[in-house]
């Protein structure tokens, strides 16, 4: 055998070990995934298979129909009214929690340990209390004769009915912020502590200031971090429903009457074909949304 | 150290995998307790038979139900014992309370000798029979201002009477009337022990004539007693007590069969209990029988035992109290009970040790909330149908925090995983939606046969019809009327010209209505004129509007304050018996402010030839009339238990027949609330109505009482014609109803605008129906 026909067989050789090493890494890699995948299978991807399936067909009979649960749907006007109030929500709510809980993130970042293990403890006490507490506390302060008209009435103000106007809106996106507040403040801080200190001491030698250590530093490094509190942001908008339905039932004021009501609603009249057709586009558009955020991300990093 | 790892991993790998599946599977319903004798209930009859243990599935042994004929002559009983001879003594009155028999039976009530009672002028509620000999004591009433005696008659039907010279006098009554009332005796260790309305216990000296409190420790706290040969069994308000009858001390608490005794009294009759004990050979076995079932006891025992199962058995039904339980021995009992139309019953038990557990034969009924009705149809069945077993379901059982929407939800799901029930009791139900899903059958075959059989009350079963086919029908019904003084025109009409009538009426201070809650007044207004309101949008704003602003009107027209309105405050719990359905002649209630001067009109609805019975009465003590309140040329019914058969059950022959059997004649006249949709049990309701007296006293100490009586071949004319002019179903739609009553309550409380709570319902009530 020459010498360059036995260097081939002993790099062949060599690369078969190194795949079936490889091949074993990741068979395990996929037996340990196995698991989680086969429930994750089970709980939601094979249902969410059995919902795409009958917003196909016929509630009664199974019978094909095509697109016409789709044509009821959209026609359906407390599915746009539900559907509006649902994006008015999160377009409002999101930006608000966004911004809101950067800022004190910030603020709470420049703080000593001890202060800001306290701050964090105390922004997440919200989430520690549960949904029948905060519907009693709701009610508490925005019944007609609650805390806040109270309050209203101390100032020579006509008291407001929170809950049956307009102003259940605001309740509601109050509601969500003040929940989700303390959650979203902890997400940025620890985006904020991975940034290294050492990239913000270089900048400062260099002459930038708080402003362009912030735009230029700060934010660009936080971006995944972003993408996580955004989509985590958005997936909490929707357990607003919990205390929403608690408060007002299945029929709360218009403006407050959200998706959730509407298939909570539909299943309680057994319309399984329009709450199909209901949740696949729900489910397209937020998956739709998420992958937006994540190409706008990757194409910008 | 590598294999046991492994090993270890593998085998906690198999131990989840196991668990999660056992936890998954629904399969054996059986398994998991939920049908009887799972939770081997029905295997304690069986060994309390002397029989052997066998798997739930196939195992055998059950008592046997067997309805006995009571003596022809007795049409209410007032006692029935088991002496100490083995015969069981019985006393009553026939059918006109003119005579008073005893009756003995020396067969274990397969037949009876009859002895006519001469007990002269007294008026007897009750007896107590003496284990001993035979003899009876009968209890009364006695009036602080008359003389007070007890009746005590022999077993050749003599009476001796003897004066009681030191009862008290009753300390809760109003005014002058202090009327004291026995409302519980029984004989126990020789000695006669009564219980009167202040809720103490006296013995009795039937020699003296005098009688002497026992057991004072226990206050005014006891409301029944029933005697265990030489024990007496206390029915107190906090659970039972034992007392020992020959020197009234207490024996220690039991608080287990006070536990599984569970509800005791049962209706308004204080003297008949949701619960009878008996004594078994030794003095620490008892035996008791409630809507549960027939039980067995060990005094001090940490549990009870489930000989026989009510749900397959006639005491299930929870409209009916019980007057006696007899032990023969373990294998034979006999129950004593009254329905709720007054009809007394016997039961005897055998046990028959190879009859299955459970029957081979299901069916399985669903309804939102229990009901008298339902119970009575199913109960009905069960007595018919031995070999089924009828598994009713209900929603909200009252037990639980378990709200309409979870109930129904939890239906839904079952019903699309394909486990849906065979009848449906739709009331509270997205009926219409069921329909246009297709879960429930076409039904009008059995509908028309039932018509063919006995003849329906075609306006009401037909209203449900949809192009020729029926997917749901009421069994019973009821429509809303307004009672009034004589001199008062029509009422009624559209809700602007029923608050106009009603204004009219208004004279100085003299109340127009009785001081009704808004919720109550509401929800007759509501079945008055709900109909109208529907349309295509939702509903209509204007109507709505008139009937609120209508109701305000009505509602502040006397000027109650909230406190005297509220239901708790002199009316007892009628929300509550509302809300349960317990509660639908209401007209009766005010009817009998009427005649006391406290109102001059009463609205409410009229929901069975008896209480028609009972506003003949009343119009016959204080001048009046009633008619139907309907709104503008609507004249609309309310139904009650509205069945349906699911697509699931259209070949299952059981389920029809069940349905058949509710709408049948014989199914009828076991129910009680409502007017019957038959013909056949409406007549005979007409017809076979009892007679008899009610007085009573108002709040004020003003007395008042009226003679009820059969209805007239006229009235009964009248009545007719009146509930075949129905023909629109009020709205049934829960959803509906609980936002109109929610807001339009806080509408008449002052609490919110006619703007704010009339915007709510219409914009609320277009949303659902925009889904």
């Amino acid at each position: 055998m020459s010498p360059s026909r036995k260097r081939r067989v002993k790099k062949t050789a060599v690369r078969r070990a190194g795949f079936h090493r490889n091949g074993r890494r990741k068979a395990a890699g996929l037996l340990f995934l196995l698991p989680g995948f086969a429930g994750i299978a089970v709980f939601y991807l094979i249902p969410f298979g059995d919902v795409v399936r009958r917003s196909f067909v016929q509630a009664s009979g199974g019978r094909f129909c095509g697109a016409d649960n789709y044509r009821t749907v959209f026609g359906n006007t407390a599915f746009q009214l539900a559907a509006k109030n649902t994006a008015r929500f999160v377009l409002v709510c999101l930006p608000l929690l966004l911004l809101f809980s950067l800022l004190l993130a910030l603020l709470v970042n420049g703080l000593g340990n001890k202060l800001k293990t306290v701050c964090k403890s105390a922004f997440l006490l919200p989430m520690a209390i549960p949904a029948a507490s905060v519907v009693l506390l709701w009610r508490l302060m925005f019944d007609l004769h609650g805390f806040v008209n109270g309050l209203l009435a101390l100032a020579g103000i006509a008291p407001v009915d929170w809950m049956n106007t307009g102003a259940a809106f605001a309740v509601l996106v109050f509601s969500y912020i003040w929940k989700n507040l303390g959650y979203t403040i902890v997400l940025w801080l620890a985006g904020l502590a991975s940034v290294p200190e050492s990239v913000y001491e270089a900048a400062q030698i260099d002459g930038a200031g708080r402003a362009a250590c912030f735009f230029k530093i700060t934010l660009p490094l936080m971006k995944p971090m972003i993408f996580t509190i955004v989509v985590l942001s958005l997936l909490n908008s929707f357990k607003v429903f919990r205390e929403a339905y608690l408060v007002s039932g299945n029929y709360p004021q218009e403006d407050i009457y959200l998706l959730q009501h509407l298939f909570n609603n539909w299943f309680l009249d057994l319309s399984v074909d329009k709450m199909a057709a209901g949740s696949v586009l729900l489910a397209l558009v937020i998956g739709g949304f998420v992958w937006i955020l994540q190409r706008s991300w990757e194409e910008e990093g | 150290m590598k294999k046991p790892k492994k090993l270890a991993a593998l085998l906690l790998c198999a131990c989840m995998a196991v668990t999660g599946l056992t936890g998954c599977s629904g399969k054996d319903e059986a398994a998991n307790g939920d049908a009887p004798g799972a939770d081997g209930t029905e295997g304690g009859a069986k060994d309390a038979a002397g029989d052997g243990g066998d798997a739930a599935g196939n195992a055998k042994g059950r008592f046997i139900e067997t309805e006995l004929a009571l003596p022809e002559a007795v049409s209410t009983l007032i006692g029935v014992r088991m002496c100490d001879d083995g015969s069981i003594v019985m006393l009553g009155y026939d059918e006109n309370r003119a005579s008073l028999y005893r009756e003995c039976s020396k067969d274990q009530g397969e037949s009876w000798e009859e002895a006519s009672v001469d007990y002269g002028d007294g008026s007897y509620s009750q007896a107590a029979v003496n284990p001993a000999d035979g003899s009876a004591a009968l209890l009364g009433y006695f009036q602080s201002n008359a003389e007070a005696y007890i009746g005590l008659a022999a077993p050749d039907g003599s009476v001796k009477k003897l004066a009681i010279t030191n009862m008290p006098a009753y300390e809760g009554g109003s005014g002058d009337d202090d009327t004291n009332m026995i409302v519980s005796a029984g004989y126990a260790g020789g000695k006669l022990f009564l219980v009167d309305l202040n809720g103490r216990i006296y013995e009795v000296d039937t020699e003296g004539g005098t009688v002497s409190e026992v057991s004072q420790s226990l206050g005014a706290d006891v409301f029944g007693v029933i005697p265990l040969k030489d024990t007496v069994a206390l029915l107190t308000k906090s659970g039972v007590r034992l007392m020992d009858a020959a020197d009234g001390t207490l024996l220690s608490e039991d608080t287990v069969l006070t536990d599984a005794l569970g509800v005791m009294v049962n209706g308004n009759d204080s003297a008949i209990f949701g619960v009878m004990l008996t004594m078994g050979e030794s003095t620490e076995e008892i035996y008791f029988v409630n809507h549960d079932g027939i039980f067995y006891h060990k005094q001090g025992g940490s549990t009870t035992e489930q000989l026989a199962n009510g749900e397959l058995m006639s005491v299930g039904d929870t409209s009916t109290a019980f007057r006696d339980l007899m032990r023969f021995d373990d294998e034979h009992f006999l129950v004593f009970s009254v329905d709720s139309l007054g009809n007394e019953r016997c039961y005897g038990y055998a046990y028959d040790k190879d009859a299955p557990v459970v029957p081979e034969k299901q069916l399985s009924v669903y309804a939102l909330e229990d009901s008298q009705i339902l119970q009575q149809a199913v109960s009905m069945f069960r007595k018919q149908n031995q070999d089924v077993f009828v598994k009713k379901t209900i929603g909200m059982s009252g037990d639980d925090s378990v709200t309409a929407e979870d109930a129904i939800k939890t239906l839904n799901t079952q019903i699309m995983a394909g486990n849906g029930p065979d009848v449906l009791v739709l009331d509270g139900l997205p009926a219409d939606s069921y329909m246009e899903k297709g879960i429930l059958c076409d039904i009008a075959d059995i509908v028309a046969d039932a018509d063919s059989a006995d003849g329906l009350f075609t306006n009401i079963t037909d209203a449900y019809k949809k192009d020729g086919a029926a997917y749901q029908v009421p069994l019973r019904f009821y429509c809303t009327v307004a009672e009034k003084d004589d001199g008062i025109g029509q009422v009624g009409g559209a809700p602007e010209k029923l608050a106009e009538t009603v204004k009219a009426l208004k004279d100085g201070d003299a109340p127009v209505f009785y001081a009704q809650c808004a919720e109550m007044l509401l929800y007759t207004l509501y079945d008055v004129y709900s109909a109208s309101w529907k349309s295509e949008a939702g509903i209509d704003e204007q109507a709505l509007r008139s009937t609120l602003e209508a109701a305000k009107t009505l509602y502040e027209l006397d000027g109650y304050e909230e406190k005297e309105r509220e239901p708790h405050s002199y009316y007892g719990d009628v929300w509550g018996l509302y809300q349960n359905q317990t509660l639908y002649g209401t007209v009766d209630t005010g009817s009998s402010e009427r005649i006391i001067g406290r109102a001059k009109l009463s609205l409410g609805t009229l929901s069975s030839v008896h209480f028609v019975q009972d506003l003949y009465g009343i119009e016959n003590a204080k001048p009046g009339s009633f008619e139907l309140l309907c709104g503008e040329g609507q004249k609309t019914f309310v139904p009650l238990v509205c069945m349906g058969l699911t697509e699931a059950a259209k070949d299952n022959e059981l389920a029809k027949d069940f349905l058949r059997a509710a709408l049948s004649a014989e199914g009828q006249a076991q129910m009680t609330y409502g007017f019957s949709v038959n013909r056949k049990a409406y007549a005979a309701e007409c017809e076979n109505g009892k007679e008899y007296s009610i007085g009573g006293s108002g709040p004020d100490g003003i007395q008042f009482g009226y003679e009820v009586k059969k209805l007239s071949g006229e009235q009964k004319q009248a009545l007719t014609e009146m509930l075949e002019s129905l023909e629109t179903p009020i709205w049934n739609d829960r959803v509906v109803m609980d936002l109109v009553i929610g807001e339009g309550a806080g509408y008449l409380r002052g609490e919110k605008s006619l703007e704010d709570a009339v915007g709510a319902i219409v914009q609320k009530v277009r949303l659902y129906v925009s889904e």
